[in-house]
């Protein structure tokens, strides 16, 4: 496929290699061009970007000055170029859904030295700038987790609050209370994710723009919109005078900051899981771009099965968001479960091996023909499937001996993000839609010029 | 950009009986196409046909500068990579080899290799009847049943090349007894053979003044001689299709059946890959007008409202030349 800029040679377009049409979106769009392949290729000097993204060396050498000066993005110490000048033949950026360019590194794709023993100039995104608060959610209280882009964690905190009731307004509260107290701790929040229990449209290309719960199951909710950004307004720390309080949450009305409150974007917690387990690193350092992350989570009284799908490296949410949906074949309507076991028996799950066993065996057994058909090159296991893994290794070897899951059980594996899966993916989703080159106007659901904007403010 | 100004790729479609070349260009266009016996002398002399057949069809294109892509598809489990894993049965010693990367260095350019139903994925994604999606599959119903499956605009061929390989997924348990040797699968209704199967399970419903295609399964099994004398063909799918058309009500309990099985299989897919459209194609789909009602019906039972009506049935567009057209469609977009 040819490479996704505009403006790629020297003829016509403005500084940043604009050529007619949407100026600023074009500008968007390479400007995004160049921070995906930072963050896939950290190291690589301003002449690999240009060959990278197919864009000359001058717009590069725009773009970047804009983006060091916007804090996004910094010089590394140089290293000596050993990889010969021009040597990035074999690598273009992967959009969404593409591959990784071949290779890697600082240096791979080298400057042309301009006088012997000159020092090429890596650049790098700045990770620890961009901090993601991941949210995970269920009927009566979440999980919070702030990561930076190279997946350090660097504030926790769970919560109770009914999130319910007015979700949409629950959800944007809870990201910037929890923001603010991040704040109080000296991280500063750009943007949330947060996951849903259910299926969700993402939003963006709808007609309204934005993200709705399409259906959950344990939140008992349809079609709800929820908020693109957190509460306007501001927030002040916890233990500042005029501070109100709702369960769970604090807000002031005196405050630091005022604004369009912090970007949200929001995905199915399978779905979110995902793309954490993209990035984690795995369990032998690398991360696989194909993956089946099966997620079951306790709720309330609901036990709730989904599935996340990650296909070179994206995850796919398919038609109607309704990739990884799940349904046992000996499923008997109980609108409550996604078994045949009513939600009443399933709610003894955590404290009775007898109806833990009959689960996972239907589970496991209606698994066959998704793993079968997917043909991943990982099937991870969170929630409490993560809990009971030895119970499921005991069924390969008992009541799955010799059937297809035994051939493939290599391929099984606990999410590398333990506990923190859902949340931690959902700040995973976050950064991921902030570094998706966007294919039209309407596309971004998050913009880099708000992010820069947030970093300004803390300068 | 060759020459011409408009894209071309050299395509082989390799099958266990013969091997088809062709010059596809970019519109999906079949600019010549020529057909050879495929060599039953094991890998090598496949190997050579294959590249014998590719440098034929650059030389009479106008040479490499007017070729711009290569690709070959096969039967097998053949990963992202181009890898074939275990064995196509029917081509001998067709196995465990890198498929695409032998060819590569035999022509000196990139040669894609993919999966043939994978290939004609591609090909309805780009020209046929998945036009506009990024993601489809394709169940091939026939001999067999063969599922191709494109995500994000690429064949998608999962880790061991065997994503989509649903023909032998148990559908009932302790179900009819399938090629494989297992029980229940979806093949084992779903295909030419199973419609014929159907077709013998449900005759004693009907008497002979109800079904003439019970009076006729039942004067097959009653012998040949018997079928001989009647002067009917021997039972096919093709004979129980015409059945079918003329409203015979076994011949509709039997398509029930093939109709259960492939909408299992489209929900199977739905709720995994959950691409925007599968499209059948295949000799069982041969009343396709008539039979698709049944499969969505069937379909939107298996799965939620919102799910079923979100990811179209339809019939494949591509009939002849298909898997050609898959494969230079997959080696453009490589």
């Amino acid at each position: 496929m040819s490479r996704l800029s505009a403006g790629t040679s020297a003829t016509g377009g403005d500084a940043n290699g604009a050529r007619g049409g949407s100026k600023p979106f074009q500008r968007s769009m390479n400007r995004a061009l160049v921070l995906r392949a930072l963050r896939e290729r950290p190291g690589t000097p301003r002449s690999g970007l240009a060959e990278l993204v197919g864009l000359d060396r001058s717009t590069i050498s725009n773009i970047v000055g804009e983006l060091i000066e916007a804090r996004l993005v910094s010089e590394i110490d140089g290293e000596e170029d050993t990889t010969g000048a021009g040597d990035a033949g074999r690598g273009r950026v992967a959009s969404a859904g593409g591959r990784d360019p071949a290779g890697g590194g600082p240096g791979h794709a080298g400057d042309r030295p301009r006088r012997a023993g000159r020092r090429s100039i890596g650049l790098r995104v700045v990770d620890e700038l961009l901090c993601a608060l991941g949210l995970e959610i269920g009927a009566s209280g979440y999980r919070a987790i702030v990561r930076d882009n190279s997946g350090a964690v660097h504030f926790r905190e769970n919560g109770a609050a009914d999130f319910a009731t007015d979700t949409a307004q629950r959800i944007a509260e809870t990201v910037e209370a929890v923001s603010a107290r991040a704040g109080a701790a000296g991280i500063r929040v750009v943007g949330a994710g947060c996951a849903i229990p259910g299926y969700v449209a993402s939003g963006g290309r709808n007609a309204a723009g934005r993200a709705r719960i399409v259906h959950s199951r344990e939140l008992g909710l349809f079609d709800t919109q929820l908020c693109d950004r957190s509460a306007p307004g501001s927030l002040d720390t916890p233990s500042s005078p005029g501070t109100t309080s709702s369960p769970g949450i604090t807000r002031s009305r005196s405050g630091i900051s005022a604004g369009a409150g912090i970007p949200i974007v929001y995905d199915n917690d399978a779905n979110c899981c995902a793309w954490g387990e993209l990035h984690a690193g795995g369990q032998e350092g690398c991360s696989p771009r194909d993956l089946l992350f099966a997620l079951a989570r306790v709720g309330g009284e609901h036990l709730g099965i989904g599935f996340g799908l990650a296909i070179d490296g994206t995850v796919c949410s398919g038609a109607a968001h309704s990739a990884g949906e799940f349904y046992s074949r000996e499923w008997r309507g109980d609108e409550r479960s996604q078994v045949s076991l009513g939600a009443q028996v399933l709610s003894r799950f955590r404290f009775n091996a007898d109806v833990r066993r009959a689960f996972l065996t239907e589970f496991l057994g209606n698994l066959i023909p998704v793993v079968s058909v997917l043909d991943p090159s990982v099937v991870v296991l969170g929630g409490v499937l993560r809990e009971h893994i030895s119970d499921i290794q005991h069924l390969f070897s008992t009541e799955f001996t010799g059937s297809y899951l035994a051939r493939v059980a290599d391929r099984f594996r606990t999410a590398v993000l333990g506990e923190d899966e859902i949340a931690a993916g959902a700040a995973g989703l976050f950064h991921e839609r902030l570094f998706r080159v966007p294919r039209y106007e309407t596309d971004a659901a998050v913009r880099w010029e708000d992010v820069a904007s947030m970093l300004r403010e803390v300068a | 950009m060759s020459r011409n100004l408009v894209a071309r790729a050299v395509a082989i479609d390799l099958g266990g009986t013969w091997l088809k070349c062709a010059i596809v260009n970019e519109n999906g266009h079949v600019e010549s196409v020529s057909r050879t016996a495929t060599s039953t002398r094991g890998r090598e002399a496949v190997l050579d046909q294959l590249c014998g057949s590719i440098r034929e069809a650059t030389e009479s294109a106008g040479g490499a500068d007017s070729i711009d892509a290569i690709g070959v598809g096969s039967p097998g489990m053949i990963s992202d990579s181009g890898f074939l894993n275990g064995a196509a049965v029917n081509i001998a010693g067709w196995n465990d080899f890198d498929l695409g990367g032998e060819l590569s260095t035999r022509i000196g350019r990139r040669v894609l290799a993919l999966n043939d139903a994978n290939a004609a994925a591609m090909g309805e994604l780009v020209f046929g009847a998945g036009r506009g999606c990024e993601s489809i599959a394709l169940i091939s119903a026939g001999t067999g049943i063969g599922v191709g499956i494109v995500v994000h605009g690429r064949p998608y061929a999962g880790t061991g090349g065997v994503a989509g390989e649903i023909g032998h997924l148990q559908m009932i348990p302790e179900g009819r007894l399938c090629s494989c040797g297992n029980r229940g699968c979806i093949e084992a209704y779903a295909s030419a053979r199973g419609v014929i199967e159907s077709a013998r399970e449900y005759e004693h419903c009907f008497s002979d003044s109800e079904s003439r295609l019970a009076r006729e399964v039942r004067m097959e099994a009653a012998g040949g001689a018997a079928q001989s004398a009647c002067g009917g063909p021997a039972l096919s799918a093709e004979r129980v299709y015409r059945f079918l058309v003329e409203d015979d009500p076994l011949a509709w309990k039997a398509h029930e059946s093939v109709c259960g099985a492939l909408a299992y299989a489209a929900a199977v897919l739905a709720v995994s890959v959950a691409p925007q459209r599968v499209l059948f194609g295949g000799g069982v789909m041969g009343s396709a007008d008539v039979i698709l009602p049944l499969v969505r019906s069937k379909f939107s039972k298996l799965i939620l409202p919102h799910v079923a009506a979100s990811v179209g049935l339809e019939s494949a567009g591509l009939r002849s030349d298909a898997g050609l057209i898959g494969v230079a469609a997959a080696a453009f977009a490589a």
